[in-house]
């Protein structure tokens, strides 16, 4: 399924990429594919904002903002401060459920 | 927002509901709260099942891609559905009608946001995005929805 259409912040840069392969494995949703020994983003509106891709490429070329996609999550951010996190195993924001 | 911590908060949506219908110039009535509050009690706890169970099972099956959307629209035939089937508000004011059908389907909405804490796809773009539009009809139809209900008891009371 796919959620909402042109919102994600998920920017590729392929100048910056080696066709290294890293991106498509980690991501979950199969917003990468390799094309010409350089990964393409197939479509972005399939992304999840989860951040494996950008913290997983070691050359820089994928920036997301990532967080936790989860209304409850971001309506308690905006109410008490601070990045939106789950909470439901009392970490607090040292990771997600 | 699973059943569970929905259902939670329901005691106390039910006694600010019983003391709204019960409050008559004599005191609170437990007769008058039980008898008038009723179509109320049950609406709330369709649009309960309606936005954390109805919602996600039938997720892929119900149009638009947004979640508050969804829950709005599986709150409103929901909704739509009970006091039908019931007869709820037959015979008493208007402005009940009016009250339910803005407020539950709303509450379904809110409910059926919550869970997109649970799925495999959502973002959090596209959450802050929904709650961005959606916060501010929530609030407004609460608003909405008290003002109603205050001019109805006041009404009721001979106040206006």
């Amino acid at each position: 399924m796919k959620y909402l259409v042109g919102v994600t912040t998920l920017k590729f840069f392929p100048e910056k990429c080696t066709g290294c392969g890293m991106c498509i494995e980690v991501c979950p949703r199969g917003v990468f594919k390799l094309q010409d020994k350089k990964a393409i983003v197939t479509d972005g509106d399939l992304c999840m904002e989860c951040g494996a891709c950008a913290n997983n490429c070691e050359f820089g070329a994928i920036t997301v903002n990532s967080g936790v996609g989860c209304a409850a999550a971001i309506i308690n951010s905006m109410l008490y401060g601070g990045e939106p996190f789950c909470g439901c195993s009392g970490d607090k924001g040292d990771g997600c459920c | 927002m699973e059943i569970n911590p929905a259902l939670k908060k329901y005691p106390l949506y039910a006694i600010i509901i019983l003391v709204i219908f019960g409050l008559k110039p004599s005191g609170v009535l437990f007769r008058d709260a039980w008898v008038d509050g009723m179509p109320f009690l049950l609406l709330g706890l369709i649009s309960v099942f309606a936005g954390a169970l109805v919602t996600p099972v039938l997720l892929p099956f119900v149009p638009f891609r947004s979640f508050a959307l969804k829950g709005w629209l599986v709150g409103l035939i929901s909704t739509s559905l009970t006091i039908r089937f019931f007869g709820l508000f037959d015979g008493m004011n208007k402005i009940f009608l009016i009250v339910a059908v803005l407020f539950f389907p709303l509450a379904s909405s809110y409910i059926a946001l919550q869970f997109t804490g649970s799925t495999t796809f959502t973002g959090m773009s596209g959450v802050k995005k929904e709650l961005k539009f959606g916060v501010p009809l929530y609030i407004a139809g609460v608003i909405l929805s008290v003002i109603f209900m205050v001019i109805f008891k006041l009404g009721q009371l001979g106040v206006i």
